[in-house]
């Protein structure tokens, strides 16, 4: 039983594998990108969006406002990378349907590289927001004893981060198996809908933790740059 | 269970490539897309509100003159009601004034009528009471009916209250002012001779007498001296029948002989 698609060597060309991580990773960019190039033929903002239209501008606006909720800000500049990790932790996790289909996020090289891109996500934006000066000040607050402390915390998330998406979507991949060993029908099924919604809401939990890390090295007020959150349900004025 | 770093670089490529790739092919777009149908809506929206505060004034123009002519209508309505009201009245005042103009030239011509049919009446009444008078005064008495009233006449003159003698004597007891006698019939000149010398000696009239044979005169005769008159008529007789002919035909009104006759 391989609990990793690491193990998987598609092919080796000395040194460098090709294991099924990257794969089923291609795989998922290419569903994707593949999706949103067919989507984006028939984009039309006149007259009534179809169905399809209508339902992944759904999820971006949601996205979107989930981004504005908890940042404050405009979701412009941080919805490329979240609705990414976001999109690409579900999309990865919904195509488990597929038989022989491994979730890339069961592997802990791939959530440990979304942690590392968290990782540095912050610092960008940070930087990007507050200066390079007011950003590393930021760890001397509120006092300088607490420095150590908050660079631990920088790493101590990183790592929490991928062993949390690693562990729940591993988990639930071997629980499924072993299931499927033991109880051939219906249960393995049933393990696989849940795993489906365990997927979704891992899936969320990464991107909304990403957010929050983000959000907080950058958590300086837009209002002073003229932005202020445009709420979307009420009445005109 | 370790970490393939070389898998980590992989996926750290493939998921920046993937950043980079939906940002191109999907945010970008639906966003557009989404701040196009957005600005579209906006659009929609301010024209619904300048077509709906076009319609507002519009409304509230014609609400005005809607009002207007429901004003202009009451007052015409009501100038009209004055109008119909003035003239009604006007022409009810018009019709009772001819009805009461009517209804007073009627009362007239039948009191006319009326007094024409008693005058009529009584006139025929005398003329068939004069005949029968004369006929019985013949057949009883052997009498003419104009003899007798003379001598009826003469000794009422002989018997004259004084305040009747008086009224007619002017000056010093005597008269001597111009004298009619006037008469429904003709007189003899022993009747005239005979009121001559009975005025000369009732009344000591030495003035010219003048007699006048005057058929339209009631039967029987008059003195007149100076505007005053002593006369005796069969009128007097009939006096209670005109009475009750006037109060059966005209209750309201006196006898027609009371203004024409004046009894000595």
């Amino acid at each position: 039983m391989q609990l990793s698609p690491d193990t998987n060597v598609i092919a080796s060309w000395g040194p460098w594998t090709l294991s099924a991580t990257i794969v089923f990773t291609w795989l998922t960019i290419a569903v994707l990108v593949g999706f949103s190039l067919w989507l984006g033929r028939g984009l039309s903002a006149e007259g009534i969006p179809s169905h399809v239209q209508s339902i992944v501008e759904t999820i971006v606006e949601e996205i979107c406002q989930q981004i504005e909720d908890v940042t404050q800000q405009d979701p412009t500049l941080y919805l490329p990378f979240v609705g990414s990790l976001f999109l690409f932790i579900v999309t990865a996790n919904i195509l488990t349907i597929i038989p022989g289909f491994e979730p890339p996020t069961g592997s802990l090289s791939t959530t440990v590289a979304l942690s590392i891109c968290v990782f540095f996500a912050v610092p960008i934006y940070g930087i990007g927001h507050l200066g390079l000066r007011r950003y590393l000040l930021s760890y001397l607050k509120p006092t300088p004893l607490m420095l150590p402390f908050q660079i631990i915390g920088e790493f101590s998330r990183t790592v929490a981060l991928a062993m949390r998406l690693f562990g729940n979507i591993m988990s639930g991949s071997l629980i499924t198996a072993i299931l499927l060993s033991i109880v051939p029908f219906f249960i393995p099924a049933l393990m696989q809908a849940m795993g489906l919604v365990f997927g979704v809401i891992q899936a969320y939990v990464f991107a909304v933790l990403s957010l929050v890390y983000i959000s907080s090295a950058a958590s300086i007020s837009d209002e002073s740059r003229g932005y202020s959150p445009v709420k979307k349900t009420g009445a005109p004025p | 269970m370790l970490v393939d770093w070389f898998i980590v670089a992989a996926q750290i490529f493939n998921f920046l490539l993937l950043v980079a790739l939906l940002r191109w092919v999907l945010y970008d777009p639906i966003r557009n897309v989404i701040r196009k149908r957005r600005d579209r809506i906006m659009h929609d929206i301010e024209k619904a509100k300048e077509f709906q505060q076009t319609a507002q004034g519009e409304m509230e123009e014609q609400q005005r003159l809607r009002r207007d002519l429901e004003a202009h209508h009451q007052q015409l309505l009501a100038e009209a009601n004055a109008d119909v009201q003035a003239q009604r009245n006007d022409q009810l005042s018009r019709m009772r004034n001819e009805l009461d103009e009517l209804r007073h030239r009627s009362y007239l011509s039948l009191k006319e009528e009326k007094e024409a049919c008693l005058l009529t009446v009584s006139q025929r009444v005398l003329q068939e009471s004069q005949s029968i008078a004369r006929k019985a005064l013949k057949d009883l008495a052997n009498a003419n009916l104009e003899h007798q009233i003379v001598d009826v006449f003469l000794d009422r003159l002989k018997h004259l209250e004084p305040f009747e003698r008086n009224s007619i004597q002017v000056k010093d007891g005597k008269s001597n002012g111009p004298i009619t006698v006037r008469t429904s019939f003709p007189l003899s000149a022993e009747l005239r001779q005979a009121l001559i010398d009975q005025l000369l000696a009732s009344l000591a009239c030495n003035g010219c007498v003048t007699f006048i044979d005057d058929p339209l005169f009631p039967i029987g005769i008059q003195l007149g001296i100076e505007g005053k008159a002593i006369r005796w008529t069969l009128d007097h007789y009939l006096s209670d029948l005109d009475q009750h002919l006037t109060k059966a035909l005209l209750p309201n009104s006196g006898s027609l002989h009371d203004s024409a006759t004046t009894s000595a």
